[in-house]
């Protein structure tokens, strides 16, 4: 290629969406040192090296963007509103129904393989003060296997793998109240490969770190529990969740076995401003449960 | 954090995205991202947070956060097609059946040059691929990488190669040396 490929060309050589032929002789124009083009495809093509360094390419304007996006998401948000209220009627229809049917009714009602009922499965699964173990673990199996039948088409594939993978931590998590580590182990190893696939949000990742601490912490694995906790709360810290930093201190002190050092960072979760009742009343409980295992 | 069922909340979201669009904008600004790919990465950052709601606690600094992140990951993936894109081209030119003499240790020695600027390692893996035409599986015996690390470290290698190739073009070139082709 003699002349200087056209703008539109090196674009599309920018994107891999040129034909190999095409390709070839770019390269080849690229390889003689053509500095012009070199620095086009540059500016258009590769990352800034630091974000902010002006490399002489166009300042974009992006108010279009921002008006589709915002009526796209007015769109979604009333879909959602609606699967929202129609899902709580849904779970207690579900509830009325014998063990067997009501597998039988999740997996073929498409009305159940909504996002908001997934949700709201979970939710009622993953209660922190669990009062019926076997109730739970149906609650949460019929998660995972909704989220399974969420058609990704309609919430992303990444955001469907996000909540698979929850759906996953939180069978695993009520598995290990259970007592049943092994299967507990296979739940998490299931919940962290959906993760990778992902939407890569970090707060979904602390969350499942949170509940595997607890399984290594009945392990007696403390050494990795303590380190999952750091990771989850340096994530907390990162996003300025102190309700998750809170959370990540207080499962440290319950795995502490120095009663000091617990309460220590019990007082320390405790401290952090927007923690809610139910995390104050988690660690004063904790903080009383201790006492007593040191007096004993 | 109540749910997005009741209106005044719905407002909040709204409210949010309303006040986190300067920040935003600055992201997709710093990152450079061409505003027709922008809307892609918008939507696909706000219909998590609209999917996430309840669970978030600081949304606008999620919403930041995950912004940032998918910028990084859009170039990553820009990236990642025009590497290999590069890779097949000069393969393909490799390949050409019957080159003449000329044209061909032409080539050869504009390979050369851009890959004399690369670190020894990547400059000794990119020789065994396009001057030996080796496979990743033999290349991976040659320079005793695992066969399963392989692929990482030649992407690597490929990044720094076209980083290489288009840098020419933010260089100062020699006296004498032709600047355009």
């Amino acid at each position: 290629m003699d002349r200087h490929p056209d703008l539109s060309l090196l674009a599309s050589f920018g994107r891999g969406r040129l034909s190999r032929l095409q390709s070839r002789q770019i390269v080849r124009h690229l390889l003689a040192r053509c500095g012009s083009c070199c620095r086009t495809l540059a500016a258009r093509a590769l990352p800034p090296l630091r974000p902010g360094e002006n490399r002489g390419a166009t300042p974009g304007d992006y108010g279009a963007a921002f008006a589709k996006v915002w009526r796209q998401t007015a769109l979604r948000q009333a879909a959602l509103a609606a699967e929202r209220a129609a899902a709580p009627e849904l779970l207690r229809e579900l509830l009325a129904q014998p063990a067997d049917r009501r597998e039988l009714l999740a997996a073929t009602s498409p009305r159940c393989h909504t996002w908001a009922f997934c949700e709201l499965l979970l939710d009622a699964a993953g209660e922190p003060d669990l009062q019926d173990p076997p109730q739970a673990l149906a609650l949460a199996r019929l998660g995972v296997d909704v989220a399974g039948r969420l058609a990704p088409a309609v919430y992303g594939e990444e955001r469907v793998n996000d909540l698979q993978a929850r759906a996953w931590a939180v069978l695993a998590n009520v598995r290990r109240i259970l007592g049943d580590f092994q299967r507990a182990e296979e739940g998490f190893a299931n919940a962290e490969r959906r993760l990778k696939k992902g939407t890569g949000d970090p707060l979904e990742k602390a969350q499942i770190l949170l509940l595997k601490s607890s399984l290594r912490g009945n392990q007696q694995r403390f050494r990795e529990a303590f380190r999952l906790l750091d990771r989850a709360l340096a994530i907390g810290c990162k996003l300025a969740d102190e309700q998750l930093c809170g959370k990540a201190l207080l499962m440290k002190g319950f795995l502490r076995r120095e009663a000091i050092a617990a309460l220590l960072v019990f007082h320390q979760a405790a401290q952090m401003e927007s923690v809610t009742l139910n995390l104050i009343h988690d660690v004063s409980r904790a903080a009383r449960g201790l006492r007593r295992r040191e007096s004993r | 954090m109540a749910t997005l069922d009741h209106p005044e909340l719905r407002e909040s979201l709204n409210l949010l995205l309303k006040n986190a669009r300067p920040r935003l904008e600055r992201v997709l600004r710093n990152f450079e991202i061409p505003p027709e790919d922008a809307e892609d990465i918008l939507q696909d950052a706000q219909l998590t947070l609209l999917y996430k709601w309840d669970k978030i606690r600081s949304p606008e600094s999620w919403l930041v956060g995950t912004m940032k992140k998918k910028c990084i990951m859009y170039w990553r993936k820009r990236r990642g097609s025009l590497c290999e894109a590069v890779d097949t081209a000069i393969l393909d030119l490799l390949a050409v059946p019957q080159a003449p003499d000329q044209e061909r240790a032409e080539l050869t020695s504009d390979l050369n040059r851009v890959l004399a600027r690369l670190s020894s390692r990547c400059r000794s893996l990119l020789k065994l691929r396009y001057g030996l035409g080796y496979g990743p599986t033999e290349v991976a015996e040659q320079m005793g990488y695992r066969t399963s690390s392989i692929r990482k470290v030649t992407n690597r290698c490929l990044a720094a190669l076209t980083r290489q190739l288009l840098a020419v073009g933010f260089d100062r070139v020699p006296e004498g040396d032709p600047q355009d082709g």
